[in-house]
């Protein structure tokens, strides 16, 4: 082991120089680090987003309606959408199936109609696993508004909650009461009359000035559907399977159907994904190219200081590879110094940001800011301490190659 | 023991041609041998090359029967490390190392357990007279404290022949007496022999045998 001892020792050599070095690998720990948190809590939340938003985990369609603009129509549903809720529901990975019906239709005051998009959910099931009566508070806000609750769940109930766009469009408070209009697979036009459970803020301008939400028995009675569902959102109770569950969950659900995970579909996720990891990505790059320049030139500069002893160790029967290693084993211990060091200043830059409670701006084509909690993932840590690790043993090799390939007799007459 | 055959290693340098030339000699086992010269006459030159430091264009480096200088250098390092061990002018001790330590490296070098290591680097220091000195790094010895550790390193392998390029030289005389009684001592109680550049003659006087360079020749 006398190469790591002999590279520690050369490490504490030139203290200043270790400490100037250990700066700028600590400065690029804690930027990747906390990058990469920042990156994590992103990307957690708009998974989330996604996933509570009415995705669920998997999606159970009919095939080619992601191709189609049938999706909004009854006709291409699934025919009998509810007894194969239940019996997806019997599935050990399954925590919960969410049966859906996406249509469209008028709206009507009696003076005024409206075209909306609608969605009709289980009204009981739904709330408990899905974001969708989250925004009601908002809406309770707005104009009308006062008294904003979520469906019924009572099978006879015929209620609606608005978006609060369509609300004011329609003139109509919480309480009032609408008709809507659809119509039924065979093509008739059919009516139902709601009241008005509730206001909702969907924090997307196009979204509240169009949708509105019913229970499924509403929607049933407005377009006749019977037991068919225009799709299925299922709940797993390990969501990282989604992938591999899927396929077996369509073919669990019957012929005609397919299964997509969760971000096949959540495209907003995708996008930002793709965005953020180029943006950070270049970031990196730089980074890289940063702290690959500064250890090089640390540690070419500590070959250069010490030629004379270099040729000794090489005239006394030192191998040139060993020496190679002997500047792999300065750059580790460089790299783990800073990784530590970096840790720490990271734990302490996250607790110290998260305290602060800092609001962040309303990320694009959403309406609300949230607060900036960079969370603590440690597969980002430990990528920050490898990625580091990794471009300091590259930039320990040049050093590393000087050293194993001095001329004794040179480096020996060397001052 | 150590055979030089026709070794020649020329620099040219602005048309001037200086080294070594047609050098043979043999250094037998257990000899203090002195290789003397004035400044210039190719000692170094000489030296590096019967160390396997260097190659030269003409000749052979033969050690115990071998013909060493042909070897690819991951051979020439192992025959360094096994057979050779080297002192120089300016002592070249690792200054991170404490003295224990720069003794105990050949010997780590060859694999050898830290135990095991430690008790013949320990040894070989208590011999040197440097028993109490074990800790020290080479910058808190002083100049005649640190070429005994190097003799010490150089000696802790138990090598067939150290070479050592003015020994003497950054000692005082008070020191460079004694070092040589030192090397003189060890080379008869190891059987180990020394081939030592000077031009001081208290190492001459010390020597069972001299060559004498003179422009890079043999006298
Ligand atoms: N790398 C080199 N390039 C050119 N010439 C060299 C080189 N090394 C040595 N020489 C020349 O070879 C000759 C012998 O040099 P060497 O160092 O062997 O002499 P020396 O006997 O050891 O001298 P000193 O007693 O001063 O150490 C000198 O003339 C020197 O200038
Ligand atoms: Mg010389």
């Amino acid at each position: 082991m006398i190469l790591p001892r002999l590279a520690l020792r050369n490490v504490l050599r030139q203290k200043r120089r270790t400490l100037l070095t250990l700066l700028v690998l600590v400065a690029g720990y804690v930027a990747l680090a906390l990058a990469g948190g920042f990156m994590a809590q992103t990307f957690q939340g708009l998974a989330d987003a996604a996933i509570r938003g009415g995705i669920g985990h998997v999606q159970i369609l009919p095939v080619g309606s992601l191709e189609s603009d049938e999706g909004q129509s009854l006709e291409h549903a699934l025919p009998d959408g509810e007894a194969m809720a239940a019996s997806l529901r019997k599935d050990p990975a399954v925590l919960e199936v969410l049966p859906r019906i996406a249509f469209m239709g008028l709206a009507s005051n009696g003076t005024r109609s409206v075209a909306f998009l609608g969605t009709a959910v289980d009204a009981e099931r739904e709330p408990r696993f899905m974001a969708i009566s989250d925004r009601l508070a908002d809406g309770a806000k707005a104009p009308g508004g006062v008294g904003s609750r979520w469906l019924s769940t009572d099978p006879a109930a015929r209620e609606v909650v608005l978006g609060i766009g369509l609300a004011k469009s329609l003139g109509v408070a919480v309480g009032g009461s609408l008709t809507l209009m659809s119509t039924t697979p065979d093509g008739a036009l059919n009516a139902v009359d709601v009241a008005v459970a509730g206001l909702q803020d969907l924090g997307l301008k196009e979204l509240n000035d169009r949708s509105l939400c019913v229970s499924l028995d509403t929607a049933s009675a407005l377009m006749n559907a019977g037991p068919a569902r225009s799709r299925l959102s299922v709940l797993l109770r390990h969501p990282e399977a989604a992938a591999q569950e899927g396929p077996r969950l369509a073919r669990l659900a019957g012929s005609g159907v397919e299964a997509h995970p969760w971000f096949e579909l959540a495209s907003f996720y995708r996008q930002v994904k793709l965005l953020y990891f180029a943006i950070f990505g270049f970031m990196g790059l730089v980074l890289a190219l940063v702290v690959l320049l500064a250890t090089a030139n640390t540690l070419l500069m500590s070959v250069m200081e010490r030629l004379r002893e270099l040729g000794t160790l090489r005239a006394v029967g030192m191998p040139p590879k060993s020496l190679l290693a002997l500047l792999q084993w300065e750059g580790a211990m460089l790299g783990l110094a800073g990784s530590a060091l970096g840790l720490v200043i990271t734990l302490l830059l996250r607790f110290a940001l998260n305290a602060l409670h800092l609001q962040m701006p309303a990320p694009p084509g959403t309406s609300h800011g949230y607060e900036l909690n960079i969370h603590f993932v440690p597969m980002v840590y430990l990528g920050a301490f490898l990625g580091l690790q990794a471009v300091i043993q590259v930039s320990a090799f040049f050093p590393g190659l000087k050293a194993a390939r001095i001329r004794i007799t040179e480096a020996l007459r060397h001052v | 023991m150590l055979n030089l055959r026709h070794i020649t290693r020329a620099y040219e340098l602005g048309g001037e041609r200086a080294g070594v030339f047609d050098i043979s000699l043999h250094v037998p086992s257990g000899t203090l041998a002195v290789l003397a010269g004035p400044s210039g006459s190719g000692k170094t030159t000489l030296l590096q090359v019967a160390g396997l430091l260097d190659t030269a264009e003409v000749g052979e480096v033969v050690l115990e029967g071998r013909v060493v200088s042909t070897l690819p250098e991951r051979e020439r390092c192992k025959v360094r490390l096994h057979r050779l061990g080297f002192v120089f002018q300016t002592f070249n001790l690792v200054p991170v190392l404490s003295a224990l330590e720069n003794v105990m490296l050949p010997l780590q070098l060859q694999g050898v357990a830290e135990r095991p290591a430690r008790s013949r680097a320990q040894g070989i220091l208590e011999r040197v007279g440097l028993g109490d000195r074990l800790q020290h790094r080479p910058g808190q010895l002083s100049g005649g404290q640190q070429q005994r550790t190097a003799i010490a390193r150089a000696l802790v392998s138990d090598p067939i022949l150290v070479l050592a390029d003015e020994p003497t030289a950054n000692l005082d005389h008070a020191h460079g007496g004694p070092l040589m009684a030192l090397m003189a001592e060890l080379s008869r109680e190891r059987g180990v022999s020394f081939l030592a550049a000077s031009h001081d003659p208290t190492v001459i006087s010390r020597a069972d045998v001299v060559f004498r360079l003179n422009d890079g020749r043999l006298e």
